[in-house]
């Protein structure tokens, strides 16, 4: 089974799924395999992740990093797109501004990292939250049975 | 600045995406876009892109989008 990252800052995953206990998922996505051993610094640099919010602070500082891993399911895949400006219907302005992701859907640099922008599905079911610790991921809960367990 | 077909595109798009964060997250790293706060909604804007999207949330879910400006 092909599994997949949806990276967050660890407070906005905690405060998302186990404090306001949505069950959606969105927003763009990694294969893990190609980003695992990668610590924060290199996960950030990476993947592009060093954008400032809109609120105008850094999106990814010091801060803990987690994820929602989850199973690319048939519904997932079905939903997602290559993150590209030009993979949307009706092309977008850019592509991407500020060249966090180039025409092809891929983080610019030596490593070739796929991204994709995944529309609001279910969260799929043993989907995991994990926090990134060192350059290993730790399973906070799991879901099972349509709760975080 | 935006045309009318990208326009609707990016509010395809918000629609897609449906939830606060992952909408800001999309105009932070894609246009480098700044939020603030309205009394309709909120507003994202950045230099160089011409146009203004506002966005009402209710629960910090997505109710309306709307791209301002752009070339018609």
């Amino acid at each position: 089974m092909r599994i997949a990252l949806r990276i967050m800052p660890l407070g906005v995953l905690t405060r998302r799924y186990l404090e306001s206990g949505t069950d959606r998922l969105a927003g763009v996505w990694v294969d893990a395999p190609l980003v695992a051993g990668l610590d924060a610094e290199q996960l950030v640099a990476q993947l592009g992740l060093g954008y400032t919010s809109t609120a105008g602070h850094a999106a990814f500082d010091a801060a803990p990093i987690g994820a929602v891993r989850f199973p690319v399911t048939p519904a997932v895949l079905s939903r997602s797109v290559v993150f590209c400006a030009g993979a949307v219907s009706g092309g977008l302005p850019g592509p991407c501004a500020g060249a966090v992701w180039s025409g092809t859907g891929f983080t610019p640099g030596s490593t070739l990292i796929p991204e994709y922008r995944l529309a609001n599905v279910a969260v799929p079911e043993v989907s995991e939250l994990v926090r990134l610790d060192g350059s290993e991921w730790t399973v906070l809960k799991r879901r099972m049975k349509g709760a975080w367990r | 600045m935006w045309s009318q077909s990208e326009s609707q595109a990016v509010v395809q798009l918000l629609e897609l995406l449906a939830d606060r964060y992952e909408i800001e997250e999309c105009l932070a790293r894609c246009w480098g876009m700044r939020s603030a706060e309205r009394v309709d909604g909120v507003e994202y804007s950045a230099p160089g892109v011409g146009a203004w999207v506002r966005v009402r949330y209710r629960d910090d879910q997505l109710v309306a989008a709307v791209v301002v400006g752009g070339t018609p």
